[in-house]
């Protein structure tokens, strides 16, 4: 059995349905994010493992322990929260000792602790400090270091990047990571921030609408999409509607041209399915009349910094973008012209015709 | 000088002559005790009555019973409401501004119906019982008082999140409300205790209709036999009043963190 498994968990508020059948298993010292747009019910699923909220059905096993009607404050967790939710009446140190001092433990082994955790967070000398007299940064280390102080067997941290700056962020962003990896401790982390959850996690549960659409490591929930939300949530992509030529040797046609997935398609001739494909795959003019080449329109070109990125109009009027980047971004064509687009076979991505609860089957 | 400038100076000047000027007709008219001369005799026969001693005294420990039974029940409630229910916030504020609304002579007349020597519980028939049942009619006065101050102050922090943050440190309600929301809300637990201790000092129906030795009906007896001590009675109950408004100030401003 995982060290974390949640089972079937499902919620409803009245008649809202704000989590449907969400299962996860996790492992020690595995970092999970929960990603999605706001009201998919990831924070939801984070406050049912934290026991703020009550499951509607299903259940929450931490370490074999059966959690799923028990209190918050024995079921030893640490939790961070967005806003921050330091005590403003006790100093940096009586936050991170107030878990320890609840617990029982002796004033000489709480201060030894408390010198660790701030030395952990990089804080050894605000320790008298109030949460008033620190920056937005500062307090959310002092968070994390009070929720890992009590040695918690699983951190819950709700989004707390989000209410930092863009700097502040990443760099908090690697230094909880690099905590969390020295630590061991298993986290789940909730954000609708695709940037973090690619880059802090060994797995991403994607979600929309209370259901999960997909759950993988961060390079299959780019790569390999399951469903139309994740191939546009996660990242940008071209969804093309395209016609089953011959399932078995993965062709398909799209406005008259013949497209090549290089894997069979699941699906019949002539039945039409999605198709995802990165705006980063698609090359412009490499070879006149391949497969796997469409003819397109350009609509505008935008100069990103180190991407220049293309909006196109395909065949059907389907709208398209392209980012172009080294020596592809020096020759642009210009708004107006037709140009031709090329990818290879293995980025053209079948994409789940069901799309919610894809990740059920 | 600026227009702008001249007419908020009078307006300043009208606000301070309304307040001012009826206190300075009061402390005139309580100097002028000794014929043809100005003096203190007035305070000085005030402080010098045991009466004032006695009644003054009994009425700062009503004060104090009804702040602390007060907060001990109110607290927890309002704590509770705005954790648990706080769809039922509008409902409980309007029962506690009943008091507001409903006469203290109605409610007097209601304890002394249902506690007099012919009830179930007759507590006008002892002296405790009596004093008990006061603390407990000062608490209905106070309840708009001390519960808006302390849902104030519950609002001014964001107490579901803070309690969820101690609750997942292993903390239980109890170490919650005392560690983390009583220190969070101390500004405004003062100001409705001293808000609360105003008004029971110069309460008089309550403490009148249960025939209690408090501050109240002392300044009433006063006002009613003699000429010049209740001028200067009421502006020594007047100077307590700011008294207390300064030490909410002196308390409030204290804390650090918050």
């Amino acid at each position: 059995m995982s060290f974390l498994t949640v089972r079937g968990l499902r919620k409803a508020f009245g008649t809202t349905i704000a989590v449907q059948d969400f299962s996860l298993e996790a492992e020690r010292g595995e970092f999970v994010s929960l990603l999605g747009p706001s009201g998919c019910g990831k924070t939801t699923v984070l406050r049912m493992i934290a026991g703020f909220e009550t499951p509607s059905a299903g259940s929450v096993t931490i370490d074999g322990e059966d959690v799923t009607h028990l209190p918050t404050r024995t079921r030893r967790i640490g939790m961070v929260f967005q806003s921050y939710a330091l005590f403003p009446n006790l100093t940096v140190e009586g936050n991170i000792a107030f878990g320890l001092k609840v617990a029982g433990m002796k004033r000489e082994e709480i201060a030894v602790r408390v010198k660790e955790m701030l030395s952990l967070i990089g804080l050894p000398q605000l320790g008298g400090r109030y949460p008033v007299e620190l920056s937005g940064g500062q307090q959310q280390r002092v968070a994390l270091a009070r929720a890992i102080a009590i040695r918690p067997r699983i951190l819950l941290l709700d989004e707390p990047l989000s209410a930092l700056d863009a700097k502040i962020r990443v760099s908090l962003r690697e230094e909880l990571r690099a905590i969390q990896r020295e630590l061991g401790i298993t986290a789940i982390f909730v954000t609708h921030d695709q940037e973090e959850a690619l880059a802090l996690s060994h797995r991403v549960v994607v979600m929309s609408e209370g259901w999960v659409e997909q759950i993988g490591t961060p390079a299959d929930v780019y790569r390999t999409p399951r469903t139309p939300f994740v191939a546009t949530f996660v990242g940008t992509a071209n969804v093309l509607p395209c016609r089953i030529e011959d399932a078995a040797a993965g062709v398909l046609s799209f406005g008259g041209a013949r497209l090549e997935a290089g894997h069979p398609v699941s699906g019949g001739a002539g039945e039409t399915v999605q198709m995802a494909l990165r705006p980063e795959a698609i090359a412009i003019n490499p070879f006149e009349g391949a497969s796997n080449s469409l003819a397109a329109t350009v609509r505008d070109v935008t100069f990103l910094g180190p991407v220049v990125r293309l909006r196109l109009m395909l065949a059907g009027d389907v709208a398209a973008v392209v980012d172009l980047h080294g020596e592809g971004a020096r020759d642009l064509p210009e708004a107006g012209s037709a140009v031709m687009l090329w990818f290879r076979p293995e980025t053209l991505q079948l994409l789940d015709r069901h799309g919610h609860g894809a990740a059920r089957a | 000088m600026k227009p702008a400038r001249i007419a908020r100076a009078v307006v300043i000047a009208m606000g301070a002559s309304y307040l001012l000027l009826p206190l300075l007709g009061v402390l005139e008219f309580a100097l002028r005790m000794r014929r043809g001369a100005y003096s203190f005799d007035a305070f000085a026969a005030i402080f010098e009555d045991h009466r004032f001693q006695d009644t003054f005294l009994y009425s700062t420990v009503m004060a104090l019973v009804t702040v602390v039974l007060g907060m001990l029940i109110i607290v927890p409630a309002a704590y509770a409401v705005r954790l648990h229910a706080p769809r039922l916030r509008a409902a409980v504020e309007f029962v506690t501004l009943l008091p507001l609304v409903v006469p203290a002579i109605v409610i007097v007349f209601g304890y002394v119906r249902l506690y007099g020597s012919d009830s179930f519980l007759p507590l006008t028939d002892s002296d405790f019982g009596a004093d008990a049942l006061l603390a407990f009619g000062y608490i209905t006065l106070a309840l708009p008082y001390i519960y808006r101050s302390v849902d104030a102050g519950l609002g001014a922090m964001d107490v579901r999140t803070l309690s969820e943050a101690a609750e997942s440190l292993g903390a239980r309600p109890h170490t919650i409300l005392l560690r983390i929301v009583l220190p969070n809300i101390r500004t405004a637990i003062l100001s409705g205790a001293f808000l609360t201790s105003a008004i029971v000092l110069g309460e008089f129906t309550f403490a009148s209709l249960l025939d209690r030795p408090a501050f109240g009906p002392f300044m009433q007896l006063l006002g009613a036999s003699r000429a010049y001590e209740p001028a200067a009675l009421s502006l020594v109950a007047f100077a307590l009043t700011w008294g207390l408004m300064v030490l909410i100030g002196a308390f409030g401003g204290r804390r650090r963190g918050t």
